[in-house]
């Protein structure tokens, strides 16, 4: 049994100090898969092996070269190439045309507002979510309908585990190295979703963060594990609304100043809307129906730096309205919302990242 | 899949390479006598509780020497350029402290 501990390097380290990648003899295509099982390069599912060819056929979807750099890892300096995106991306299934939303992902990831190095390492475990949004989210038949947190679509489950696989074989955000991870959470395996811009007449989420909505985007967001947030009984805005509200006050982790994703149904969002409710609306009413004395978040043991002690009054952890994040998705029947709550606090902060989807030329 | 197995399938390296640029450990200071010393604070929690302590010790077992605090701003971001030059001007030698 292979696992991780915090004394001394890990199977995983152990493997790659003795181990080149360059074996001895030619491999058949099950020789080669466990030929990275045993150098400690995949997050323990099979992965595909990656041919020269099949490179050339993902760079060609972006129009890089292997030595562009498409960002740094900020601590150590490690330079995030396209060739070492394109195999990671070979290994965890992807399709060449995913690969303009992987690098834009990468790019939202490697901006200092994000905290890729701390979000990657933390023992509170967060997952690299990308939430996929523009015209591009129906071209690779990105899911944000039924079981959209859940398995069963390629785009979905690929380009997550892409994103993982870069994190821990460029970046180094190895379990039991360089991630410290007290527990991790499943979103570590793989987290790509998108928004069902259908669903409502609100902006999308990139167009809050200057995007225009004619241009695809990628969202990147260092989060927890989701919270679902059952309500079969509410049947006006404020209802369902204060109903997530009261579930993000319970949430047993938080800093303030995070930022925090509401992924509202259908069910949900026909109350909301009905009322004529825009996403602004939906954000200033979250962000006060979550506020609670000063003295309650005071005397909560949740973060060792209590970021409550100063001040008087009412509080919530959102600092602004805009700190709620709306993503409207997910299969039309269930009163089922979800809200995820981001890595960090308002002075060791990651906020979410938005970049745009370069347009390249067509891959098929 | 068999006429791959008679050409065989090239392992390709998905990891970072990290460029060397051959740095080398700094010189070993022979005392702390008359040096100056950097308490470098990570800003993570009890860091500060840490080089608190470990300043008393110095002070106290050490001899003579000047201590000076320097603190990052924010524990999850690489020390800014500038205060690692600032560190490297003014200190002879630096410890960091990482707290939690």
């Amino acid at each position: 049994m292979q696992c991780y501990n915090d004394v001394g390097a890990s199977a995983q380290v152990r493997m790659r100090k003795g181990v080149s990648p360059n074996p001895q003899q030619a491999l058949n295509y099950f020789e080669a898969v466990e030929y990275y099982f045993q150098q400690g390069l995949t997050d323990g599912l099979p992965v595909v092996p990656p041919t020269p060819d099949r490179l050339a056929e993902f760079l060609d979807a972006v129009d890089l070269r292997p030595d562009d750099v498409v960002g740094m890892v900020p601590v150590g300096a490690i330079p995030i190439t396209a060739e070492k995106i394109g195999l990671n991306a070979i290994m965890a299934g992807c399709l060449p045309e995913y690969m303009p939303v992987i690098v834009a992902g990468i790019e939202a990831m490697v901006d200092d507002e994000f905290s890729l190095n701390a979000t990657a390492a933390s023992t509170s475990g967060a997952s690299h979510m990308l939430v996929v949004g523009g015209e591009i989210v129906h071209r690779l038949d990105i899911n944000h309908g039924i079981n959209m947190l859940g398995p069963g679509v390629r785009a979905n489950a690929t380009i997550g585990r892409a994103i993982r696989l870069v994190l821990m074989n460029v970046c180094g955000a190895l379990p039991g190295v360089l991630d410290k991870s007290t527990l991790g959470n499943p979103g570590k395996f793989t987290a790509c979703i998108a928004e069902d811009e259908s669903l409502t007449p609100w902006p999308p989420l990139r167009s809050d963060f200057g995007i225009p909505d004619s241009q695809d985007a990628v969202t990147a967001f260092a989060c927890y594990a989701p919270v679902q947030v059952s309500d079969h009984r509410s049947n006006s805005a404020e209802e369902v609304l204060t109903r997530i509200a009261d579930a993000v006050v319970a949430y047993p982790y938080y800093a303030r100043g995070c930022e925090i994703m509401v992924i509202l149904v259908p069910e949900h969002l026909n109350h909301v809307l009905r009322a004529g409710w825009s996403k602004k609306d939906v954000q200033q009413f979250l962000h006060l129906a979550a506020q609670r004395p000063m003295d309650y978040w005071k005397s909560r043991p949740d973060s060792g730096k209590n970021e409550f002690r100063e001040g008087v009054g009412l509080s919530g952890v959102t600092v602004t309205p805009d700190d709620f994040l709306i993503v409207p998705a997910g299969g039309r029947a269930g009163g089922f919302s979800a809200f995820l709550v981001s890595w960090g606090s308002e002075v060791d902060y990651s906020r979410s990242v938005t970049r745009p989807v370069k347009q390249f030329h067509d891959t098929r | 899949m068999s006429n791959q197995s008679s050409t065989g399938i090239p392992v390709m390296d998905p990891r970072g390479e990290t460029p060397t640029t051959g740095v080398s450990m700094a010189p070993r200071a022979s005392g702390l006598e008359g040096k100056t010393i950097a308490l470098v604070d990570n800003a993570k929690i009890n860091a500060g509780n840490l080089l608190d302590k470990l300043s008393t010790l110095i002070e106290a077992e050490l001899g003579p020497a000047r201590i000076v605090r320097f603190s990052k701003t924010d524990a999850t971001r690489p020390a800014p350029p500038t205060l690692i030059a600032q560190i490297a001007d003014e200190c002879d030698l630096a410890v960091l402290a990482i707290g939690d």
